[in-house]
């Protein structure tokens, strides 16, 4: 046999994977007549590489049926990352933004970490007496020169401080994510990196402006206000309250809040897997909830509403109707 | 004399040299993605585990830009870890659902997750329209007629969506 003969009967061959993927479309929707199943029994016998694709398809639809249909059907059926946008997205910071967060990230030069786990809190006074209060899960690099203090924020939430000190600061104070920066004009503010490709922005006092990465022009925050923002532009974000935010006392305050998000931040302080049974989940509550001991929140939200605190393990609870 | 040892020799000189500059710096850029230390080490290691294995191509043509090149491999060993980390997600997620999935023994459980791990890869380069007509008719059980009207699209296009989707899972399959 010549060689492209030999290829063309390749069981991966195009030809060979077009016409075995066509009988299997045809066969999944109904029984093939004689007159086609002799024909597939022909097709079949034609080449070892026919045979072997169309063992290969079997094998494939029987995997499927033996799968449970209901669990499988959630994990493959999720929602999934554009696996092109992950790498566009990956490549836009590390081409187009050379002198942005990846770049700062290795930058030599004087740096510093602070890092805080799950369900711990830190306040930290800077080297030039700005303060700053890191919540749970986060990690700060410091990055100061003699242009500018940089902080930037790898993942968590953090609380800034500006310093007032007794003589002015010239060098601008700079937070950056990795959606973009965050520019202190003089303030007290928090950033939140909201873990779904957006970081948030909370003003307390004065005003902060705002820069995607990958946007044209800066948007400025007053107090009061707070918005959310990716590497391309701005969003709407509720504010909340005002005054610190309650997680810098330690407290988690819910006012007429879907038990679903309440459960959702309340799993930010805790290690492992805390989920919301949906049927519970429009539940509403308020309240003022000590984050030191988030056992005890989950047992208050079993005594106080009609649901039930499932515990697996110490590391898997599921808040589920009563 | 020995020029293939040679050969191999200056391969491994190279992927050497391209660690012994970059390794540092990989690491870092990872991790500036993941926020985990430990998985960042372990994406770098498999980054240079892919290289050991193109040594021979590194001998004969070195990399002009080594770190353009790099975080092309591990940008896709990150996306990899990235889907793999939603899958367990949703694994447990599906799990806690089903109240007969606390009748699974802890083995059941790990086979399970790894076979739809699989196929979870094989629907991977699916676009989402192919991939839930798919997954319509081969978990749900439902006929093509069906998956047409509840999908909004001809049963002619469910039908190309199938044998589409078919096609890709052989490919890689063979």
């Amino acid at each position: 046999m010549s060689r492209n003969a030999a290829l063309k009967h390749e069981p991966g061959s195009d030809a060979v994977l077009e016409a075995a993927a066509s009988w299997l479309a045809l066969a999944q929707e109904r029984s093939l007549d004689p007159r086609e199943a002799a024909e597939l029994e022909a097709w079949r016998r034609h080449s070892e590489a026919h045979e072997k694709a169309w063992q290969a398809a079997l094998e494939l639809q029987r995997a499927f049926k033996e799968l449970p249909a209901d669990i499988s059907g959630e994990v493959l059926g999720r929602h999934r990352r554009d696996r092109r946008a992950v790498l566009k997205s990956l490549a836009a910071l590390a081409f187009a933004a050379p002198a942005g967060y990846a770049a700062l990230l290795h930058a030599p030069g004087w740096t510093a970490d602070y890092r805080t786990a799950t369900g711990e809190r830190q306040d930290v006074t800077l080297p030039d007496g700005s303060r700053l209060a890191l919540n749970t899960a986060s990690v700060v690099r410091l990055e100061y020169s003699a242009e500018e203090r940089r902080l930037v924020l790898v993942e968590g939430e953090i609380l800034v401080s500006t310093a007032a000190g007794t003589q002015p600061e010239a060098r601008e104070f700079v937070i950056q994510t990795r959606h973009g920066t965050v520019r202190a004009l003089g303030t007290r503010f928090a950033v939140r990196d909201l873990g779904d490709g957006r970081t948030a922005v909370t003003v307390f006092e004065h005003a902060v402006a705002v820069q995607p990465v990958a946007g044209t022009q800066a948007h400025r925050v007053e107090a009061g206000q707070a918005l959310a923002f990716d590497a391309q532009q701005v969003f709407r974000f509720d504010a909340g309250d005002q005054g610190d935010p309650p997680w810098t006392r330690g407290q988690l305050v819910s006012s007429n809040q879907r038990l679903g998000d309440f459960v959702a931040e309340l799993a930010r302080y805790r290690p492992g897997l805390l989920r919301c049974d949906p049927s519970v989940a429009e539940l509403r509550l308020s309240g003022v909830f000590q984050l030191e001991d988030t056992d005890r929140v989950l047992d208050l939200l079993g005594e106080t509403l009609p649901v039930r605190i499932e515990r697996r393990t110490p590391f898997w609870v599921t808040v589920a109707a009563r | 004399m020995n020029t293939r040892a040679d050969s191999l020799q200056d391969g491994h000189a190279a992927v050497e040299r391209v660690y012994i500059d970059h390794h540092g710096w990989l690491r870092s850029w990872l991790q500036s993605r993941l926020g985990c230390p430990e998985v960042a080490a372990d994406l770098a290691q498999d980054t240079f585990l892919r290289i050991v294995a193109r040594r021979e191509q590194l001998r004969r043509a070195p990399l002009r830009k080594p770190r353009a090149f790099l975080r092309v491999i591990a940008g896709g060993l990150l996306v990899d870890h990235l889907r793999r980390r939603d899958l367990e997600r949703a694994f447990l997620a599906a799990l806690s659902n089903q109240p007969a999935a606390a009748a699974m023994s802890a083995e059941d459980r790990e086979i399970l997750l790894e076979t739809l791990n699989r196929m979870d890869m094989l629907l991977d380069r699916l676009s989402a329209p192919v991939r839930k007509v798919f997954l319509m008719s081969q978990l749900d059980g439902l006929r093509y007629a069906c998956i047409a009207r509840q999908m909004g699209v001809s049963e002619r296009t469910v039908k190309r969506y199938m044998q589409q989707a078919y096609r890709q899972c052989l490919a890689t399959l063979l």
